[in-house]
């Protein structure tokens, strides 16, 4: 083989690995996330990323179609597309709610078609449909609640043991647990109780405190959330002091002291003042007297 | 000469105010042209509203405000060469007395006026002293302000009553028409003791009385903005920053009226060269005294730069108002401090140039003071209109902030064509009792001889 023919091979496959590896697209992953509000208002949330490195970067705008049970168009939930963030919610519409009251075991399909950077993704999820209850322990020395969940079968409400849950009080920019443990589990009867020992807490203007019971990424259950308003925190106690004298308040309640002191200094010179208008007219006397 | 013991005839006709000459009168009609241009843009902005000016959300406080400062500080003058001086018996000061006093009263004037120029709505004024809140700065500044006037009218009234009398006295026909002004003003006069004991006594009285008004004065208008939470308002160093800035205008202003009077007034027998010499040493010990406030104002926080100070401060030495910023402190302040420093520099045209320096850099300082930290609030500017971001006057503002300083101006050169700019009965008491004085020490030098020639 000619040297002309080898430096020709060369380029040619040095041609033909760039443009593979131009070519390559980057994997997508499609996270899926089951949630259930107060037993009432289900929805899915969907996050697509990929990974960089070791880290997963959120993709925004991706594309994707959601389905239950099957993909087809009657069993679509909905096409959605990500955000800034890389996350979608997918309530769940009205037109599938046979399908969804006559299943016990939900199966979610999500999908996403090829794109420029992006190779196509799908993902499943399985969900049981469950309950969750929330109450207060009656006869407790401590404040105490109860939280239960109950798995829906065609057969009724059975209890979910070894569920883990969370007892937390809602408080602005994050929730709080109720006592020293982090995680409580479900019994045979699929309840789990806390104790509340956070008394003293500053509640809302009543008092009142949001006491909520949930599941977070329960692979059998997903998130499961209910919560309960309890008079067990402390009205905060306001001091009213709009009506007492300070520099802030409104000008018939301006502070004594800076009353004596503003009116004494300000009376002061202009006492002076009109001391000295008063010899100008002494001086002007004088004058015309002389004259006279 | 200087030096020269000149007659007390010489000094009435030399110091007596003068018809004004083509130049004088070019003057005037350029002062007069612009403060109209200013009273025309005025009216618009009162038929139209403050929507004539690029006042806005942030910028509230524009072109305005920056003036008000201006004459504010200004006006101390009065204050510092009358009864500082006054006070410490600085003898050589008199020339400087009632050209130090018209600058502060006009300044203070115009100070008043541009307030209410600010309010948009003027006949709301009255509002301020029915609800205003004794807790307010903006209140002390009012009381402040007005009381500050009234003093510095009485300390310009006071010493001009005896040159009342010999200008009533006086048979020259450029002052004729003036005659029924001087006889309102102070035909009482009679040079009676007793009338000259107490308008001495209460000339001191009010020389006292200005010093601590004339610190209340800068103090409080520091305050309007120190007790604003604003980036580079927050200072606790603003009372003593408005103070010894205010001072080193006043003087600068000084020095530059005193080579406008000098020339044009031919007083070189009674502003010297020995009056460039001290006033220089004075503006530039004042002007060390701004630099070193001005270290402390800015260097302090650039060296923390917190994140809110810190796109103020960028803005100032690098960015949008660098070139105002640098000119500010280096023309305002290091110039003349480098001409002034030197014998030479301190005679009088160096002397006027720096005057001027000073003058021009303060008023470009209290812009800065006010403009770029309105640009720069605490809460970011989101979702504002694309011009409330920036700030530049609009033409109505321009005018009128130029209109009121030419107003100011005017007023000094009508007071100098009515009144004697240089008091004229303290300098004929002055070469008087200088006079006594040397034939006093002729006297004793004499017996002294005597004594020696018995001895011998």
């Amino acid at each position: 083989m000619s040297r002309l023919k080898i430096l020709i091979l060369i380029w040619a496959l040095a041609t033909c690995t760039s443009i593979a590896v131009a070519q390559e697209k980057k994997d997508l992953v499609i996270g899926m996330s089951y949630y259930l509000g107060d037993n009432q208002l289900p929805y899915l949330k969907l996050i697509s990323k990929t990974k960089e490195g070791k880290a997963f970067i959120p993709v925004p705008a991706t594309k994707l179609s959601v389905y239950l049970g099957e993909q087809s168009d009657a069993a679509l939930l909905g096409n959605i597309t990500t955000d800034e963030k890389g996350s979608a919610i997918v309530p769940i519409p009205a037109n599938l709610k046979r399908a969804w009251d006559s299943s016990y075991v939900l199966q979610f399909l999500a999908f996403s078609g090829e794109t420029a950077a992006f190779a196509s993704a799908d993902a499943s999820l399985e969900i049981r449909k469950a309950k969750i209850r929330l109450d207060t322990v009656a006869d407790a020395e401590t404040p105490s609640l109860r939280a239960a969940i109950y798995e829906i079968t065609p057969t009724g409400e059975v209890p979910a043991a070894e569920v883990e849950l969370k007892l937390v009080i809602r408080r602005t920019g994050g929730d709080l647990s109720i006592g020293e443990d982090e995680f409580y589990t479900t019994d045979s009867t699929g309840t789990a109780t806390g104790e509340f020992t956070r008394s003293g807490m500053a509640g809302d203007r009543n008092g009142y405190l949001v006491i909520v019971a949930k599941t977070e990424d329960n692979e059998l259950y997903g998130n499961l959330s209910t919560e309960k308003k309890l008079p067990w925190g402390q009205p905060p106690a306001l001091v009213n002091d709009f009506s007492q004298r300070s520099l802030y308040g409104t000008r018939d309640k301006a502070p004594v002291w800076l009353l004596i002191l503003a009116y004494s200094t300000a009376g002061g010179v202009w006492f002076t003042l009109i001391y000295i208008i008063s010899r100008i007219f002494k001086i002007r006397k004088i004058g015309y007297s002389m004259g006279s | 000469m200087p030096g020269e013991i000149i007659p007390s005839q010489r000094i009435l006709n030399e110091l007596q105010p003068r018809r004004m000459g083509p130049w004088g009168k070019t003057w005037v009609a350029i002062l007069a042209l612009l403060s109209l241009t200013g009273l025309v843009a005025y009216i618009q902005q009162l038929n139209k509203g403050l929507i004539v000016t690029n006042l806005g959300d942030y910028v509230s406080w524009g072109i305005y405000i920056s003036n008000f400062v201006f004459f504010v500080a200004i006006s101390l003058v009065g204050s510092l060469i009358t009864a500082v001086f006054r006070l410490m018996n600085v003898r050589w000061a008199t020339p400087l007395t009632r050209i130090a006093e018209i600058i502060a009263v006009s300044a203070i004037c115009f100070a008043s006026l541009i307030i209410i120029v600010d309010m948009g709505r003027p006949e709301r004024l009255m509002n301020l002293f029915i609800y205003g809140r004794v807790q307010s700065p903006i209140i002390w500044d009012v009381i402040v302000i007005s009381t500050y006037m009234v003093i510095s009218l009485l300390l310009l009234y006071l010493p001009l009553l005896p040159d009342l009398r010999l200008l009533l006295q006086s048979k020259a026909e450029a002052n004729k028409r003036f005659h029924r002004l001087y006889r309102f003003l102070g035909s009482f006069w009679k040079n009676h003791p007793a009338q000259k004991r107490m308008n001495e006594k209460i000339i001191t009285i009010l020389c006292i009385l200005i010093i601590p008004v004339a610190f209340c004065i800068h103090t409080v208008t520091s305050w309007l903005f120190a007790t604003t939470y604003r980036p580079g308002w927050d200072s606790t160093n603003f009372g003593a920053y408005f103070v010894s800035g205010a001072f080193l205008v006043g003087a600068g202003a000084v020095v530059v009226a005193m080579y406008v009077f000098r020339k044009s007034y031919r007083l070189e027998n009674y502003i010297t060269n020995a009056h460039f010499d001290k006033m220089g040493k004075i503006v530039v010990m004042l002007a060390l005294l701004y630099l070193y406030f001005n270290v402390n104002e800015y260097l302090v926080p650039a060296y923390k730069m917190k994140k809110p100070e810190q796109s103020h401060l960028q803005n100032l030495f690098a960015g949008e108002f660098s070139a105002l910023f640098w000119f500010a402190i280096m023309a305002g302040l290091v110039v003349p401090i480098l001409i002034m420093v030197f014998k030479k520099g301190r005679t009088p045209k160096p002397m006027f140039i720096a005057g001027l320096l000073v003058v021009v850099g303060a008023w470009f300082k209290r812009y800065l003071i006010v403009t770029p930290t309105l640009l720069h609030p605490f809460v970011p500017m989101h979702d504002a209109p694309a011009r409330f971001m920036h700030y530049f006057p609009s033409w109505q503002e321009l005018a009128i902030a130029i209109g009121s300083l030419a107003g100011s101006l005017l007023l000094v050169t009508f007071f100098s064509r009515i009144f004697p700019i240089v008091p004229m009965q303290e300098t004929i008491d002055e070469v008087t009792a200088e006079q006594h004085s040397g034939a006093e020490q002729g006297k004793i030098i004499y017996q002294q001889m005597e004594e020696q020639h018995v001895t011998a």
